[in-house]
């Protein structure tokens, strides 16, 4: 029951909003109103919006100014099971070289003038330092229209029932395994609906989903839990759940862990090794060696401040010129990848994503670019007879944020053999494999160290677990000891989370790769002090 | 730098801005709702592509149905046989939906479980069994214990399907006992022993006799060099005793009639033949003493309805001398997850003690002669509430049971003493409860609704979880020493 | 200023008062839950970004936030939103009620409750001057020290940020007791990176705390600009143990891999015997014993947290009390929930984990560190730490921005920055000298979290530089 007394503040609430809203409080719009609820991304009225913002943005003196509308959905179910919806609208402006933003959670035509005006004031005040000069580079066609990732089972479209029986069943699947007890069941769906518009004239929409999950169990007499890797964020739909045949990768993974636990343990023996690395455990060294460090703006030291810069220290002298790794190294950065996480129609700028090579038989060739990053490499890109352009790199993960460059999706080229995992291993006289992967890099991306799970290999069989065994690498080095890398068949796609920017925000990228043979790698033990 | 000129004509600007914009959005002037939608698609149970969804689907479904039942507390009716209940024809239909486009391809580890726990939902049997042939076959040449393990969980796969297929399982421990060699003793008298546990729990008379008969003749059967066997002493009476005793139900009960000695002479007799020796005791407390309740607080039916009426008129000796008594633990688990929510709402069935208030009422309508004490123990916090002192949670114990509820019973709380560990630790160990201690007894530890029928002599003669299907063996000792 | 005009001239965030009607609201629409508990947060946050000596980015954001937690037949539900209007309210509640009648009737599942509103403590944590904080105001502050960068071909990335929130916690138990409470808090944080245009050198300085006027954007940019000019020509030495003389920064790192892990922090855990705070089982009382009560570091080491702590500027939220995790060197509390303290310790207090400490220190400056070294290093922070081992802490990360060594009581030279096997149980039992504590350098975290659950997503630390026996550098990085 609501309280006479409550009533009355509430009633009295609501006549004051009315009148904030007509005049200088429009963050006071929604409380006590009962607005129209918000249409899907596609529907016209919402360019309307976006305009009457440009608008403002245009005559307060923004040289340029783009707009976005985010309307994001997250669904996770099982364990830590949650629900949440949002709803932002961010303004970016650029004056005289400089940059201003301004973001809100309301969607009114008065708070969208007010946000033009906003972010148009915020660029401006740091006219007041020296000029800044900025090569916004154009776009080669204007955005224009809507564009759903093509997923097959929109998890926010079917009954919940059904999502939830499969991830339960997963349950069912473990108990019938005599030895493994299931642990933590966690599928998470995310849905996000942007509208960008800019001065430009371009104007688009576009639906991109997220879905991840995690399946663990744990081995008796085992060594902690295992967690398929086959449920990392991929930017599909509930097929993500539906078209995998989890059964049959628990099953692997199951008895992976009890050929793992019947072998001895022993500790390290430090020094240098080949080390075959899982497609899982390349996924993760390409992502962290290569992923931030070809990021534009990080090599040009706008993330100095935050998580660091990049061992590409000179991009105009090291592009075209440096080796990041051997001849079978090349490493190539898309968007449009079906069932890749990064995958998008148009970036958070409005350019269309191109697909680049970041590195060519161990050349650097490339950067993953946005509009203003690419203009940096002018120079470059002259020299190539190219026209600097945005690779599509921009993201913000709601229109809360502004665009920084993000990593795209990352692809190692697989050789044309048919090697895989197992056969890299049996070609393996002395060695080790390492799995599960926890890797780190420095600030710089030069150098980094990597944990797992180890086995020794001896005449192409795994014959131990190895204790506290660790890999220190320097990125260049790293990457120029590649013996063998895996064939079509044996690559996998995982996606990751990164973090980057002050506010910190996240990301997601999916990166492929096949397993490898790398020769001669310092393997450390992690637990011996100096 | 702008000058305030500037500033002013952009203020100019948005005022205008505002009367454009406010008409052509006058009547959408904010837009903004997140909406939260469900999807109304219907669940699509024939997309599934493995048994274990099928499961998971089915017992989803049946707890749905379980919980729109309208059941409460005080009209639950009395279950003989949960077992045999079957599942909902809704439920059933959208099992056998599922298992329909399934494909039965080789079958891992112990996946034949799964795949005979989705077909048995699902209604087809003959599926079913045809899992479990193929199964047998893959093991006819392996090793004994390859066999008795696809028994075991053949059986488990069977028993956690509604309704439970007795027929089924008869044949399935027939086989078995037939396959295996009089070596594997510990297992055959397991596996009886399994089939009489059963057969208690379905309540089904023909069955139970049936089994009873089945497990006697395997004792009887046993070589001498069997029997002398030690290590299997105590599995070998136990079986044989619960044989004994149930078909010798209705003796039994006559002998109650008679008295007390009589029942328990009858009882000893059947136990002794079972092969126990004599200072063995009687299983579940039966003809132990039962020692005086002692409580801190006490409360009565009467006492909690009539405000004149003083707890202090109550004879409070219970078990009370010359009647019957019935004495019911409802400890911890019955009431700390469920206070005060109890009170305030009408009680789920997910606590743990949801369907004993029905049996307790029930017994007392039947036979208001008898004298029911419920015995519990405070726990010191309910739930994430604050602590609460002793005698304020034994007032909301007798609110929630003897008002509540209306629980025609004596109502005895102990106040839980423990200690702390000295600080930082400060974590209580509490003290063993005098009521627990002096009703533990071997085979016999106190839970959640374990109670003992006393008899007019304060001798035990029945000790069980009291339940909807556990309800009428009291029933009947009740009625054998009334009547 | 034209940015005071439209920063100062509307609301940027709604009132206490709003924020609590919101939440009524929501708890009329929910009077069917068994117990309703909620946060919700209005915040603005400003925000100026620069790199390579110009302005890269500066901005006003603005944000909502409800979370809600709804318990319905013993289920528990989870939603949030960021619309205040009533059919998103009615939304909210219907999606977290949705969620615990599914958890309720169709399986379980491993959500806690977390702990309802219970009392509230006044703090300080507002601070007018941070709020006015105005764009244009950081844009002159950062204006003066790009040109003194760029003048000294210098080049210069840095953050400055400033942010105000008001929130409200409601909480309706099984009593039907509502009981709420309301707060505000401001933030600011200012970290500068000033490097060798050849990335050759790098220097580096931050602070945060709720009151900007605590915190000189000029002297952080001193510090950076001189830790930048002393890392030139930085020399590669040999890694081993060495005497370590930590900034406070590099403290508040190694502490947070302790203190920042409520799952470490927690008595449970450690009495479930995992983590690096078990003692052993006790079989006279069959329990497993934490370290609690036992020294577990040097006793000249306190570390605690006080929410009325106006350094540590928390925001005044429901449960969150005094607490002392180590005192004197002695282990002396471990986190704890609402449940934990009535069933276990038949107490109604409860010590919830939060992030925010303060470590006890001593009088010794780091000049005098330095002075009294015959051979040590001068760490200036740590980066990309990770646990190697729970148990005994055992973790690996790197120096960064401003590694020196000392020879003879004096800086001798830059030298390359290390990785590092250490852990901080072993550092702060090997600790020699302790100097004055200051608050140090931490991200405030996304307005959203720390305004709703502030014990969570604030990380403020007041640390002492410390010279420490024995730290383990374990390899050179070459990276700067």
């Amino acid at each position: 029951m609501i309280s006479t007394k409550r009533r009355k503040l509430l009633g009295a609430a609501s006549i004051a909003v009315t009148a904030q809203t007509l005049s200088s409080k429009p963050l006071y719009a929604l409380i006590g109103a009962r607005p129209e609820q918000v249409p899907p991304i596609e529907d016209p009225r919402l360019k309307q919006l976006i305009d009457q913002c440009l608008n403002s943005a245009r005559d307060a003196g923004a040289d340029y100014a783009d707009v976005r509308l985010c309307h994001d959905f997250t669904r996770h179910y099982i364990s830590g099971a949650s629900e949440g919806e949002s709803i932002t609208i961010g303004v970016r402006a650029l004056v005289d070289g400089y940059w201003g933003f301004a973001s809100s959670p309301v969607w009114s035509v008065l708070e969208s003038v007010r946000l033009g005006k906003a972010s148009v004031l915020q660029a401006k005040v740091n006219t007041i330092g020296r000029k800044r000069d900025i090569d916004f580079t154009p776009l080669s066609d204007q955005p224009n229209g809507h564009w759903t990732m093509p997923v097959k089972i929109d998890p926010f479209e079917i009954n919940v029932d059904e999502i939830e029986d499969l991830i339960w069943s997963m349950m069912y699947h473990t108990t019938v395994l005599s030895r493994a007890n299931i642990g933590p069941l966690k599928g998470s769906f995310y849905r996000s609906e942007k509208a960008f518009g800019s001065t430009e004239g371009g104007y688009f929409t576009q639906r991109t989903y997220r879905s991840s999950g995690k399946v663990s169990f744990g081995v008796k007499n085992g060594q902690g839990g295992i967690t398929l890797d086959c449920l990392s964020p991929s930017g599909v739909g509930f097929e993500l759940f539906r078209e995998q045949d989890l059964k049959q990768k628990l099953y692997e993974a199951y008895e992976e862990e009890l050929l793992a636990s019947a072998l001895p343990v022993k500790p390290v023996d430090v020094g240098r090794y080949n080390v075959v690395f899982t497609a899982d455990y390349m996924a993760d060294l390409i992502g962290q060696t290569i992923g931030g460090a070809t990021e534009v703006d990080r090599v040009m030291g706008f993330e100095a401040n935050a998580g660091g810069t990049s061992y590409i220290t000179q991009p105009d002298q090291m592009l075209g010129n440096f080796k990041v790794g051997g001849d079978n190294f090349t490493v190539l950065a898309d968007r449009t990848k079906h069932g890749s996480v990064a995958t998008v129609r148009w970036d958070d700028e409005g350019a269309t994503p191109v697909d680049t090579a970041l590195i060519k038989n161990g050349l650097l060739t490339d950067l993953q670019t946005n509009r203003e990053g690419a203009g940096w490499l002018k120079k470059y890109y002259t020299t190539q007879h190219k026209t600097p352009k945005s690779n599509g790199s921009a993201y913000c993960p709601t229109a809360s944020y502004s665009p920084l460059t993000h990593t795209a999706n990352l692809t190692l080229q697989h050789s044309d053999n048919s090697s895989n995992f197992n056969s890299l291993v049996k070609d393996v006289e002395k060695g080790l494999v390492f799995t599960r992967p926890l890797v780190d890099t420095d600030f710089q991306k030069t150098s980094g160290f990597g944990m797992g799970r180890v086995f020794e290999i001896k005449n192409g069989e795994r014959v131990a677990l190895v204790a506290h065994a660790g890999i220190l690498f320097r990125t260049p080095e790293l990457w120029k000891s590649i013996i063998a890398l895996g064939g079509a068949e044996s690559v996998k796609t995982k996606g990751l989370k990164t973090t980057k920017g002050q506010p910190a925000r996240d990301s997601y990228f999916s990166v492929t790769a096949p397993p490898a043979l790398l020769k001669d790698i310092t393997v450390i033990d992690i637990s011996r002090k100096a | 730098m702008i000058s305030s000129a500037k500033v002013k004509s952009n203020s100019t600007k948005i005022c205008c801005y505002l009367i454009v914009t406010i008409s052509v959005f006058l009547s959408n002037s904010v837009m903004a709702q997140t909406r939260f939608n469900v999807s109304q698609k219907k669940t699509d149970v024939s997309t599934y592509r493995h048994p274990e969804e099928c499961i998971a689907a089915v017992e989803r479904s049946a707890k749905t149905h379980k919980n729109n039942l309208k059941v409460w507390s005080d009209t639950a009716k009395l279950l003989h046989s949960e077992l045999l209940d079957s599942l909902p024809a809704s439920v059933v239909a959208e099992a056998n939906r599922c298992v329909t486009t399934l494909k039965l391809n080789t079958l891992r580890e112990l996946e034949y479980v799964n795949w005979i726990r989705a077909y048995l939902e699902a209604d087809r049997e003959q599926d079913a069994q045809e899992v479990l042939r193929r199964q047998l076959e893959i093991v006819s040449s392996k090793p004994l214990e390859d066999k008795i393990r696809v028994f075991i969980n053949v059986r488990g796969a069977f028993e956690s399907v509604r309704p439970v297929s007795l027929s089924v399982l008869s044949d399935l421990a027939d086989s078995v006992i037939k396959n295996l060699p009089d070596t594997a003793l510990e297992q055959l008298i397991k596996i009886h022993m399994s089939q009489m546990h059963l057969a208690i729990n379905a309540r089904d008379s023909s069955y139970l006799h049936k089994e009873a008969n089945r497990s006697l003749s395997f004792l009887n059967s046993l070589t001498p060099e069997q029997r002398s066997k030690e290590q299997y002493h105590g599995l070998k009476t136990s079986l044989a005793n619960s044989a004994m005793q149930f078909l010798a139900e209705a003796e039994i009960l006559d002998s109650l009639k008679k008295g007390t000695q009589a029942f328990l002479s009858l009882k000893r007799l059947l136990f002794t033949k079972a092969g126990a020796r004599i200072d063995d005791k009687l299983p579940y407390a039966v003809g132990e003493k039962a020692a005086p309740i002692q409580g801190d607080f006490w409360f009565t039916h009467k006492s909690i309805h009539n405000s004149q009426s003083s707890i202090a008129n109550y004879d409070l000796s219970k078990p009370s001398s010359g009647r019957v008594n019935l004495i019911v633990f409802l400890t911890g688990g019955c009431h700390v997850n469920v206070l005060p929510s109890g009170i305030a709402m009408r009680e789920t069935n997910k606590s743990t003690c949801w369907d004993i208030y029905s049996s307790i009422k029930r017994l007392k309508e039947k036979y208001p002669e008898i004298d029911i004490t419920i015995v519990a123990s405070t726990f010191g916090s309910l739930a994430t509430t604050d602590p609460i002192p002793p005698e304020a949670e034994a007032s909301l114990l007798s609110d929630l049971w003897l008002k509540h509820h209306d629980l025609k019973a004596t109502l005895s709380v102990s106040s839980t003493e423990f200690f702390k560990l000295s600080d930082p630790d400060r974590r209580r160990i509490d003290m063993s409860i005098e009521n627990v201690k002096n009703y533990t007894f071997p085979g016999v530890n106190i839970q959640p609704k374990v109670s003992f029928l006393v008899s007019p002599e304060g001798i035990i003669v029945h000790s069980a979880i009291l339940t909807r299907s556990s309800e009428r063996d009291f029933e009947r000792l009740i009625d054998a020493m009334i009547r | 200023m034209k940015s005071d005009i439209i920063q100062n001239s509307d609301e940027r965030v709604v009132s206490e008062k709003d924020l609590l009607a919101v939440c009524h609201k929501i708890g009329d629409i929910g009077s069917k839950a068994e117990r309703l508990i909620m946060g919700a947060a209005s915040f603005w946050t400003g925000e100026l970004n620069w790199a390579r000596n110009r302005v890269a980015l500066s901005s006003d954001r603005r944000g909502f936030i409800i979370r809600l937690t709804v318990v319905r037949n013993n289920g528990v539900g989870f939603a949030s939103t960021n619309q205040f209007d009533d059919e998103s309210l009615e939304g909210v509640y219907n999606c977290a009620e949705r969620r615990a009648l599914r958890q309720a009737s169709h399986r379980g599942n491993d959500i806690e409750l977390e702990s309802g509103v219970t009392d509230t403590i006044s703090a300080l944590t507002w601070s007018d001057e941070t709020f006015d904080r105005t764009a244009n105001q950081k844009a002159e502050i950062v204006k003066d020290l790009l040109d003194k960068v760029e003048d000294r071909s210098l080049t210069s990335a840095g953050y400055i940020e400033t942010r105000g929130a008001v929130s409200a916690h409601f909480s309706r138990d099984l009593f039907s007791k509502i009981l709420t409470s309301s707060g505000k808090m401001t933030q600011a944080e200012c970290s500068i990176t000033v490097r060798a245009t050849d990335g050759t050198a790098s220097g580096w300085a931050g602070q945060s705390g709720f009151d900007i006027g605590k915190i000189s954007e000029r002297d952080i940019a001193d510090t950076a600009f001189e830790k930048c000019l002393k890392s030139f020509n930085p020399v590669r030495i040999e890694p081993g143990r060495y005497t370590a003389i930590l900034e406070p920064q590099a403290v508040a790192d190694l502490t947070s891999l302790l203190l920042h892990d409520g799952l470490l922090m927690s008595r449970s855990y450690a009495e479930r015997g995992m983590g690096p705070f078990v003692a052993g089982i006790d079989h006279g009382v069959q329990r497993i014993r934490s370290k609690m009560g036992l020294k577990i570091m040097d006793e000249r080491i306190t570390i605690s947290h006080d929410p009325s702590d106006p350094e540590l500027g928390v925001i005044p939220i429901p449960g969150l009390k005094p607490v002392t995790w180590v005192k004197n060197g002695v282990l002396n509390s471990l986190a704890f929930e609402r449940e934990y303290a009535v069933n276990e310790l038949n107490e109604r207090n409860t010590d919830i984990h939060r992030r925010s400490f303060r470590m006890s220190g001593g009088n010794t400056t780091i000049e005098e560190m330095i002075e009294t070294s015959q051979r040590s290093l001068l760490v200036t922070r740590l980066f990309g730490l990770n646990i190697i081992d729970e148990g005994s802490m055992l973790s690996t990360g790197l120096t960064r921005d401003g590694l020196w060594l000392i020879e003879n009581g004096k800086i001798s030279k830059s030298i390359r920055n290390f990785r590092f096997t250490e852990s901080p149980i072993f550092v702060f039992n090997n600790v020699r000298q302790l100097g004055v504590p200051m608050p140090v350098f931490s991200p405030v975290g996304d307005p959203g979290v720390i305004s709703t659950v502030p014990h969570y997503g604030l990380q403020t630390a007041i640390v002492p530089p410390m010279k420490v026996d024995d730290f383990s550098f374990t390899s050179a990085v070459d990276a700067i």
